[in-house]
């Protein structure tokens, strides 16, 4: 019983971290009391009691949750049902059923996360898991608990070729027949608005965003932008996508050679756009590319996915609604900010050409005392007008916003991009990264031909960077450093893009997947059936060959195997032999029934008998008589 | 209290010989097997438990949910339990394979008392045996063997008759190790046990000794007085001495040294009334109770006599006889009883 407490305790481990405190507490407390009701042999609770912390612990989930619908809600309930099913467990059929919850509970977890780490502590629970059904179905409770661990892991070691055989070979399913699991709980990453002030927690935010190997040259630190969310719509604080334009495939007109090709491995966001390198012009097939280059899918990534594309630089894309697009690039809230506004009049009246309002704009941020700082004052309504003439602090969500508001002001059509920019090249992998501290936002501004990419915040005077790596300018993010913390940090994330690449993108029948390896490729699903059945039939009858043949029976003699073999093979030949005939009466017998081997059934035996029965010195030489047997052949004699 | 799983011998053995060459296994078609018993791979069925099949539905539940959220660590973890649970089969059957039945006691017992017996099984190679059970069901004893080594395992059988009695088939089997198959073999070993017959509960007390004149009262002479002693109640009258308690006003009873010829004899005859078995029964309550009280008597019956003797060897020897006693008109026994 202690076995199966310590084996559910370990299966809720995760979820208990993840769960809120009161669930939590509910399902451990559950199991501890069980183990210690189990070390004291007291009696169970009444089953009244039970009833009303059933119902107590469904009440709490629904409040907490909001449903017992969804992946954190089934876990929480799974968990706390779990514990109080062991409160009422005292039977050998219920620890099993326990134990069947416990898997449950294990493989729930797989929901939440795909990690190497997870998927090693899966195992590790299973097994112990495993061992404490073992030890439920030891009646004698002769064996130790070390005993039944030791049983688990050999099971699990014999398991390992049947299993790669299922995982590798087992048809899967095309499409979903549900739904993915809508989690409940919000992921880190990008939103679909900006805000200033409304990333700042992502840059101390060190985990991965999207890991990218190139098929060819990698861009320079500082062309690595990687474009997420464009968004136009501004009403004064924050903003938004333009719905039009997010809807409006892409139309290129003659569409350039790319100059980078890449594969993204982007990790869950529970969003559904994608990144791309600035400027995209190939993209996935079951993906949409919106008019202002904006890439997106039908599903929410809620999963690591793996996707394509390509990309070049400095290519200006002809859009294709160009009046609708200066018009919405223009578009400023009345009321707002009247001192950027009256900024960008001047500017324009003064200086009239677009691209020279753009560089009169950066060299003001450049010559002026604006500041980079990850932690500004905050702003009042006039937001902008608070950044640009009061506090000049912030980061880049302000000098975008504040540069694309100024713009706009000044007559130049502009829109703010949300991505990523920079990351970090692993050499051991071979991939770059991208972490959630490497969010960006620059701008847009329409010059000549289409839009053209203006990063604000790199027109900051590198003096008046202050504190605060994360985000900051462009070609400025130190790569790893080559001491040991370092070369370990990058080995495993090489490790865990490995288990990402290969291991959670695994689909059977996939043209690229690892079965081209084996060379498998060809056959399709239901093929792939067949020989899998083959397969495992084939592995079980192995294994079965190995576990029957370790008890070999205790070793008799040379001789005496010698004389077996003989026997065996007389057997074979027609001729019953009774277990205790010895060797002369033996001898007797198949001279009478094999008359035409008389002498060499003679010669053997009296060597047999010699062997075994004689004096040391005068026994003949046993590899002589071993040789003497194998020599004898009798046929079956056919009356 | 372990409890062998009754099956009624006539349900085993009747099946049509054809059917039995095709299914040998499945329909006992292996009567009376002398021992050593040994269990080969042909003899050993193995099949889900209720356990097995709701693991096999739990791990269904999990394989239709990580392919339909292509949740690859998911699908290893079900195809690993999936695994192991087919190896666990393996290891069930390698736990009973090779084992050998070398031996079947029993003590005798009165019909209608549960025959315990003691099987021995015996783990021939180097590997240890764990969950071997006997019977069927939850209450199914369990012993573990180790290897190179025996075990003895109690259980009891029912009787319902005198005579002797053929085990119907034995059921060794093992849910190890874990639990979702069972692995078992059908063992009908030879040999048959005897079983006294049901004493008859109180029967009227054996007729008493009798001297050398069988019919007549025991009133002899003084040739075999020894004494005279005080008169008891429950004395015959016919033993009080008249004579000498007149004269001394007290009754006295004479003693007589009982020679050595005043046996008791327990004769078939001599229950007129009575059919067979209730005579069979009523003689085994005498006997028994002749050996309690270690008093020496004769048992007559029809075919042959016993005694008169006294001690244990002659008792088991009556009550051998009364238990294998058949009269010639019978011929309502079973044929189990009728091997001999």
């Amino acid at each position: 019983m202690l076995w199966t407490c310590a084996a559910m305790l370990l299966a809720m481990l995760p979820h208990l971290m993840r769960l809120p405190i009161l669930l939590g507490v509910f399902a451990t407390s559950a199991v501890i009391w069980r183990a210690v009701a189990a070390w004291r042999h007291s009696k169970p609770l009444p089953t009244w009691f039970r009833l009303a912390l059933t119902g107590v612990a469904i009440v709490a989930v629904l409040s907490i949750f909001q449903s017992i619908i969804g992946r954190g809600a089934g876990s929480g309930l799974l968990c706390v049902m779990s514990g109080l099913k062991l409160l009422e467990t005292y039977r050998r059929r219920d620890i099993f059923i326990c134990l069947c919850l416990s898997y449950f509970i294990i493989t729930i977890e797989f929901l939440f996360s795909q990690s190497l780490a997870t998927t090693a502590w899966a195992l590790l629970a299973g097994l112990t898991v495993t061992a404490a059904l073992l030890n439920a179905e030891d009646r004698t409770a002769k064996r130790g608990s070390r005993q039944h661990f030791k049983k688990a892991c050999l099971l699990l070691l014999q398991a390992i070729p049947i299993t790669a055989v299922l995982f590798l070979l087992f048809p899967r399913l095309a499409s979903p027949i549900w739904g993915a699991p809508n989690s409940g709980e919000a992921r880190t990453g990008l939103s679909k608005t900006m805000s200033p002030g409304s990333i700042s927690e992502l840059f101390i935010d060190d985990s991965p965003a999207f890991r990218v190997t190139f098929d060819g040259p990698r861009p320079e630190p500082q062309d690595s932008y990687w474009r997420g969310l464009v968004m136009w719509d501004y009403d004064g604080f924050t903003w938004e996508r333009s719905w039009a334009f997010s809807r409006t495939p892409v139309h290129f007109e003659d569409r350039p050679r790319p100059s980078y090709r890449y594969t993204v491995t982007l990790e869950p966001t529970d969003q559904p756009w994608l990144y791309t390198l600035d400027t995209p012009i190939e993209v996935p097939d079951n993906s949409f590319l919106t008019t202002d280059l904006q890439l997106y899918q039908s599903e929410l990534v809620s999963q690591v996915l793996s996707y394509s594309a390509a990309s070049i630089q400095g290519f200006v894309v002809k859009p294709e609604f160009s009046e609708i697009g200066r018009r919405a690039g223009l578009q400023l809230p009345d009321g707002y900010n009247p001192k950027t506004l009256a900024l960008g009049a001047e500017w324009r009246s003064e200086l009239g050409d677009d691209q020279a309002i753009v560089r009169r704009a950066l060299n003001w941020i450049n010559s002026d005392p604006f500041y980079y700082t990850l932690t500004p004052p905050p702003l009042g309504r006039n937001a902008m007008d608070d950044f640009l003439f009061n506090t000049r602090e912030g980061y880049c969500e302000h000098y975008s916003s504040a540069f694309v508001v100024l713009m706009r002001a000044a007559g130049v059509p502009a829109r703010v991009v949300t991505g990523y920019q920079g990351g970090s090249y692993n050499d051991i992998g071979d991939y770059l990264m991208l972490r959630q501290s490497d969010a960006h936002a620059w701008a847009e501004v329409w010059l000549g031909e289409g839009w053209v990419r203006v990063d604000p915040t790199s027109a900051i005077h590198p003096s008046r960077v202050l504190g605060g790596l994360g985000g900051a300018l462009p070609a400025s993010r130190p790569s790893f450093t080559s001491d040991f913390w370092g070369q370990f940090g990058k080995s495993w994330d090489a490790v865990r893009n490995f288990w990402n690449e290969t291991f959670l993108k695994f689909r059977t029948g996939d043209s690229s997947s690892s079965l081209s390896a084996f060379g498998l490729d060809q056959f399709d699903q239901r093929e792939l059936s067949i020989i899998m059945s083959i397969a495992i039939g084939l592995l079980l009858g192995v294994t079965l060959l190995t576990l029957v043949r370790k008890g070999l029976p205790i070793k008799s003699d040379p001789a005496r195997q010698q004389w077996d073999r003989f026997t065996h093979r007389l057997k074979r030949a027609g001729m019953t032999i009774p277990e205790c005939m010895g060797p002369r009466h033996l001898a007797a017998q198949a001279t009478r029934q094999f008359p035409d081997r008389a002498e060499e059934i003679q010669n053997l035996t009296n060597t047999y008998v010699a062997l075994r029965y004689g004096h040391p010195e005068q026994s003949p030489q046993l590899a002589e008589f071993a040789r003497a047997v194998a020599g004898f052949q009798v046929t079956k004699q056919v009356k | 209290m372990a409890t062998n799983q009754v099956r009624d011998p006539a349900l085993a053995g009747d099946w049509p010989a054809w059917l039995r060459r095709f299914l040998p296994t499945l329909l006992g078609g292996r009567r009376n097997e002398s021992l050593p018993i040994e269990i080969h791979r042909k003899r050993i069925l193995t099949l889900p438990t209720k356990r097995g099949v709701l693991f096999g539905a739990m791990l269904f539940v999990l394989l239709v949910g990580g392919l339909n959220y292509a949740n690859n660590p998911a699908l290893l973890l079900t195809f690993l339990l999936g695994a192991m649970g087919l190896v666990s089969l393996l290891h069930g059957f390698r736990n009973l394979l090779h084992l050998q039945v070398v031996a079947l006691r029993s003590q005798p017992v009165f019909a209608g008392q549960p025959l315990h017996l003691e099987i021995t099984i015996v783990s021939p190679n180097a590997r240890p045996r764990y969950g071997i059970r006997l019977g069927s069901g939850e209450k199914a004893p369990v012993t573990d063997i180790e290897g190179g080594g025996q075990k003895e395992i109690q259980f009891e059988y029912p009787t319902t008759r005198r005579g002797w009695l053929k085990l119907s088939r034995l059921r060794l089997f093992t849910e190890y190790p874990m639990g979702l198959f069972v692995a078992w073999t059908w063992i009908d070993p030879a040999g048959r046990h005897l079983v006294y017959p049901a004493p008859e509960i109180n029967p009227p007390p054996p007729p008493p000794a009798l001297g050398f004149n069988e019919g007549h009262a025991v009133v002899s002479g003084d040739e075999d007085l020894v004494g005279f002693r005080d008169y008891r109640a429950g004395d015959p009258p016919r033993q009080i001495a008249w004579r000498a308690s007149a004269r001394i006003d007290r009754l006295m009873t004479r003693e007589v040294a009982t020679p050595r010829s005043l046996e008791r004899v327990f004769d078939w005859q001599e229950l007129t009334g009575m059919d067979s078995e209730g005579r069979i029964s009523r003689l085994t309550a005498w006997v028994l109770a002749s050996a309690r009280d270690e008093s020496p008597f004769t048992l007559r019956l029809p075919d042959r006599t016993l005694g008169p003797d006294a001690g244990t060897p002659h008792l088991h020897r009556c009550l051998r006889e009364l238990a294998l006693y058949r009269a010639p008109s019978q011929s309502r026994d079973s044929a189990a009883e009728s091997r001999s």
